[in-house]
């Protein structure tokens, strides 16, 4: 993985495909597009634990507008976060923002030329946030470990932590993110899923439609903690066929209202990209069509590169799958609901065409001094019957008086 | 398609609504800050004015503003009625500003079916020009902006048929003219708190050009996701219930998808008659904005922008927006014509624009500066 600037003279343009990555001023030779995880890469690793993630830091505007593109983004239609007229009436006063709209951010630094496979997050919810609220997300890698997988034999699972905090200096939110580096395709150990694209009848389609439009509406009414059992199974949330469009297009692949962000994904587009590739060379991957350089996420939309990941197809992206739990709990749990903890980890992939049910069991249910506190555990699963994201919840409820 | 086979029924419910105003449901409501910065990266602008919270209150706009096209953002300008069988392809804007959008103020639009035409062309035989007037409006009712846009409605079928772009090929760059482009991004010139004054400006001046791309997947889906954001998963399945000709039902899995697919995938880009994943128009629009902004510093004022869009831009083109002087009026006006050509040489927009700049000897005239 040597990663030195060399004289722009030192390669051909054939030599481009795969070993360097020309700019104007200077070429990177990068001993391969597609490298390894050894021993050496892992030790370097160990040296950030600690440091703070600038690709983690970011302010995020809460505003009607970005908690409007928030939830388009996870598929919620919650008039808690959209309703100003119903949201008045809940113990909030006013509507608030889906709480996963922040702690999103990828904390994966190192390992140039690896693919990052983003595998979950652990969310604490300390407070919650109202259009007008000014977020500042900071992030800190601490900790990295190796892991041997069912479909590939080494990776590594790289943990970073985040911290959400008001302008009034209040911490709104802290989150543990997990991020799984695996070797490409190419690479000796890469994954190597078998390709594949559920073709769905026209009547399965049409069932779909009809038992996506008959899933219950978002609670608007308090669910009190007195009427909730243990064991009690909570409603089934469909979501799929999946399409391409869902991942792409639909908002806020990039967090709602985030700015003065230093991470990829905020990055901007255009000269930006072309800034990023400069600093970060072994990240920037060649379409083999037109020999122009881009970025190697495109797997979550094109074919070619999904397959060059080792991705069974097109792929979500995680933090949005993840988000799907927050809508989840947060449907089922009324305005008056607060949610304190969420996790979701990403087990599985999810590419174009798969459906996803989402179904959830209270398994707890306790007081924890004045407060009032149900746990579910939450499990998503796929037509061919995976579970491809299992996740986990606690959630405040009113008391009746 | 043959003029008999526009459907007479369509036509008739079009005329009847010319001049009717009609509600829209737009994306952003409110001049925020974060929304200005993820649009204004989107479009690869790296203007202080817009991005730099410390500059704007000590430059001549004294606060905080958008960009001129982020009222792309609040409204698409999108005005297409009727005609489901037809598709909706974007011709152009011709943009009026009168101020500023500052940070703060509400927009809302109203917006009005002016003109419709039967056209023949190359692309798709005969096919219908809309054209749209949206107005935007600021919490007094005083006018921000008009948007005056054309779209063309077109036969995916019949533009299948005659396969105007079936000759366009991927195109495959030498590194020189790839290191070209980078010399074109390094150049870009911000003008910013340094007046450009009319006097300094010379008819036949060519402005220093901006170039996006070679547009990448990366570049199209964040302006989408900054523009106009594509309604998601359930909310997807009740809008096509309600609009069936929205989507289409993908033969590789048998689902519906939006049409807005052809912005990321070839295939579906050939369905409508284009040769491949292409832009969205509203943003090589927006990149021409961003030639004049950079172009006339922060004491300039742009109040005029007309763009048409002439030929696809698809993924891989690089797109140089060049623009030269071509008048100069009273009181600070300048105008210029504009074009953006790809790597081919070939055309893909053209237009003009009215810039407002300020004097060396009159005060600056005040319509740009009033928020």
């Amino acid at each position: 993985m040597s990663h030195t600037p060399t004289g722009a003279s030192y390669l051909t343009d054939h030599d481009t495909q795969d070993s360097a990555v020309r700019f104007k001023e200077q070429t990177y030779a990068v001993e391969s597009q597609t490298p390894e995880i050894t021993d050496a890469a892992l030790a370097a690793e160990r040296e950030r634990f600690g440091i703070e993630y600038r690709g983690a830091q970011a302010t995020i505007e809460v505003t009607q507008d970005a908690i409007r593109d928030y939830c388009n983004y996870m598929g919620s239609s919650h008039p808690l976060f959209l309703d100003p007229n119903v949201a008045q009436q809940s113990r909030w006063g006013g509507i608030i923002a889906p709480p996963v709209m922040v702690g999103n951010a990828i904390i994966a630094p190192g390992l140039r030329g690896v693919q990052w496979i983003y595998a979950g997050t652990s969310w604490e919810f300390l407070g919650v946030m109202r259009p007008g609220d000014l977020i500042t997300q900071r992030g800190w890698y601490t900790d990295a470990q190796e892991k041997k997988g069912r479909v590939v034999a080494r990776m590594v699972l790289q943990i970073g932590e985040t911290e959400c905090t008001n302008q009034k200096g209040e911490v709104v939110a802290r989150s543990k993110v997990y991020c799984m580096r695996t070797p490409r395709r190419k690479a000796g150990g890469g994954m190597g899923y078998q390709p594949r694209r559920r073709h769905w009848t026209a009547e399965e389609v049409a069932q779909l439609e009809e038992s996506i439009l008959s899933e219950p509406a978002p609670r608007v009414e308090p669910r009190h903690w007195e009427d909730v059992a243990e064991g009690e199974e909570m409603p089934t949330l469909t979501y799929g066929p999946l399409r391409d469009v869902d991942i792409a297009f639909t908002g806020s692949y990039t967090d709602s209202g985030a700015f003065s962000a230093e991470a990829v994904a905020h990055a901007g587009a255009h000269v930006y990209q072309l800034l990023n590739r400069r600093r970060h060379p072994a990240d920037t991957y060649f379409d083999p069509e037109r020999g122009i350089q881009d970025h190697p996420h495109r797997g979550h939309w094109e074919q070619f590169m999904a397959q060059e990941v080792g991705m069974p197809g097109v792929y979500d992206i995680g933090p949005h799958r993840l988000s799907w739990l927050c809508r989840y709990a947060t449907d089922w749990m009324g305005c008056d609901g607060f949610l304190k903890h969420l996790e979701g980890n990403l087990r599985r992939p999810n590419v174009v065409s798969d459906v996803t049910r989402i179904t959830g069991r209270i398994t707890k249910k306790w007081m924890d001094g004045a407060e009032a506190l149900v746990e579910c555990e939450m499990s998503a699963v796929n037509q061919e019957g995976e579970e491809t994201m299992p996740g986990r919840a606690v959630l405040s409820l009113p008391r009746r008086n | 398609m043959t003029t008999s086979a526009i459907s007479p029924q369509s036509l008739d419910e079009c005329r009847d609504l010319l001049g009717v105003w009609l509600r829209r449901r737009g994306h952003n409501t409110v001049v925020a800050e974060g929304a200005i910065h993820r649009w204004t990266k989107a479009i690869g602008d790296r203007n202080p004015l817009f991005l730099d919270p410390n500059h704007a209150p000590n430059s001549s706009v004294g606060a905080p503003v958008a960009p001129p096209c982020w009222l792309y953002t609040v409204d698409d300008t999108i005005v297409a009625l009727k005609f489901p069988e037809l598709h909706v392809v974007y011709g152009g804007t011709d943009w009026e500003f009168f101020r500023w959008a500052r940070v703060g103020k509400e927009i809302t639009t109203r917006a009005r079916l002016i003109d419709i035409q039967v056209k023949d062309g190359r692309f798709s035989g005969a096919m219908i020009q809309q054209t749209g007037e949206v107005e935007y409006l600021g919490s007094t009712g005083e006018v921000v902006a008009r948007a005056t846009s054309t779209v063309l409605r077109t036969s995916r079928e019949e533009a299948v048929k005659l396969g105007k772009y079936n000759n366009l090929e991927a195109y495959r760059y030498s590194q020189e003219e790839l290191f070209g482009v980078e010399d074109a991004y390094d150049a870009e010139e911000y003008r910013g708190p340094d007046p450009r004054y009319w006097e300094d400006v010379e008819v036949g001046d060519h402005i220093q050009p901006v170039v996006k791309g070679p547009l990448t997947s990366e570049d199209v889906l964040q302006f989408i996701c900054a523009t106009r954001p594509a309604p998601g998963f359930s909310r997807f399945v009740r809008e096509r219930q309600r609009h069936p000709s929205i989507a289409f039902q993908d033969a590789n899995t048998g689902t519906w998808n939006s049409w807005e697919a052809g912005m990321l995938d070839n295939p579906v880009a050939r369905m409508m008659g284009f040769p491949g994943a292409h832009d969205c128009g509203l943003d090589r629009i927006s990149w021409v904005s961003q030639l004049l902004t950079n172009w006339m510093g922060d004491a300039g004022f742009l109040s005029k922008l007309s763009v048409r869009l002439t030929r696809p831009n698809l993924y891989g083109d690089v797109t140089w927006c060049e623009g030269s002087v071509s008048s100069k009026g009273s009181q600070g006006v300048v105008e210029l014509n504009l074009q953006c050509r790809d790597q081919r040489g070939e055309t893909t927009a053209a237009g003009t624009a009215e810039v407002i700049l300020p004097s060396r000897v009159q005060p600056t005239q005040g319509s740009g500066a009033a928020g």
